[in-house]
């Protein structure tokens, strides 16, 4: 089964923690290299802009973007390079609650023709300011 | 300035509960009846003696009666809030403004008019985010609740004539980091608030409002 190592870069944003942290409608730029250990032909490859929930209840996820960047065949250790922008919606907010998180993420796959897919994502932080918590107990 | 009303969903719920209750307490009947009538037949027109025809009668009651109760719990649960109404009127709930940003103040009134004389026990506002979460474990589906109180507001206990009303009101504040509204089909954040009034010797008065935060800051 051929694997690959991704690269996810996101341009600008301050960290906060160990995320890149980004405002509500501002641009997310940011590049994914590839490189495979064997030829790959690859259906897509796609960058994806999208968040989930993690928690107690069961998984809700939505999408923002989308862009596929290559249709062919990776070529072995060959290092492919492909920028992205998307457009940041105003919400859902990053937040870690009590039963609830709300994650965003850059997700790179690649849809490989009967076969897994293969794929990586790079979480990020989408908020007006830091990550937003849920509130002290009054 | 804006008048908020509870949850339809919560009504439409307690509606349709009611009638699957009756629905049930005449299915839990359903037993009986079958077994019951043919006994108590043949027992007055004397084909079967009472040390025969017992037995089944009490095995059809005792299998009946569990669900016989189930169904009266669930009617009960379903028009308690009419029960409460008995004694005071649906309350009248006004904001300044029911769509708001973290950060933002608002204001809230809260009247309710007594239809008879009672204690008021207490009174208690408050405005909360709540988490819920809906998950499955097999066919089973579990709802969770948590609540974050950010403020809160308690009236003291006070005796109130026929006709008088409870009135409250002042100001609430979204905390200026708060999370906005957020409702999607498993995982929802909805800030509400939370009004209940204790009735000396009667069922309490609890019902919930919701507030929308909208995803901007100040």
């Amino acid at each position: 089964m051929a694997k690959a190592d991704f690269l996810i870069t996101l341009q600008g944003g301050d960290l906060d923690g160990n995320w890149p942290h980004f405002a509500p409608g501002s641009t997310l730029a940011g590049s994914v290299q590839i490189v495979t250990d064997s030829d790959l032909r690859a259906n897509h490859v796609w960058v994806r802009l999208q968040w989930h929930t993690e928690g107690r209840g069961d998984r809700d996820q939505g999408r923002a973007g989308e862009l596929d960047v290559f249709q062919g065949v990776l070529t072995a250790q060959t290092p492919y390079t492909y920028g992205f922008h998307f457009a940041l919606p105003r919400e859902p907010w990053s937040y870690a609650g009590h039963y609830i998180n709300i994650i965003w993420e850059v997700v790179v796959e690649i849809d490989v023709p009967m076969a897994p897919d293969l794929r990586q994502s790079q979480l990020f932080i989408l908020a007006p300011g830091s990550l937003v918590r849920a509130p002290a107990a009054a | 300035m804006k008048t908020l009303k509870p949850p339809v969903e919560a009504r439409q719920m307690r509606g349709c509960l009611a009638v699957f209750a009756v629905l049930w307490l005449i299915g839990s009947c359903v037993p009986l009846l079958f077994v019951a009538m043919p006994l108590v037949l043949s027992l007055t027109s004397g084909e079967a003696e009472v040390s025969t025809a017992v037995p089944p009668l009490l095995v059809t009651v005792l299998f009946s009666v569990p669900f016989f109760l189930v169904g009266v719990g669930l009617l009960v649960w379903s028009v308690w809030p009419m029960v409460v109404g008995l004694r005071v009127t649906r309350p009248e709930v006004v904001v300044s403004d029911d769509a708001v940003r973290p950060g933002d103040t608002f204001s809230f009134s809260f009247r309710q008019t007594f239809k008879r004389a009672a204690e008021m026990k207490q009174a208690s506002f408050q405005l909360l985010l709540r988490e819920t979460a809906i998950y499955r474990r097999g066919t089973d589906t579990y709802t969770v609740h948590h609540d974050h109180v950010v403020q809160r507001h308690d009236l003291p206990p006070r005796s109130f004539q026929a006709g008088e009303t409870l009135s409250d009101q002042g100001l609430w504040q979204i905390p200026a980091e708060a999370m906005h509204t957020f409702v999607a089909d498993r995982n929802r954040l909805r800030w509400l608030i939370l009004a209940q009034v204790g009735i000396g010797g009667w069922p309490d008065f609890k019902e919930e409002y919701e507030v929308r935060v909208l995803p901007e800051r100040m």
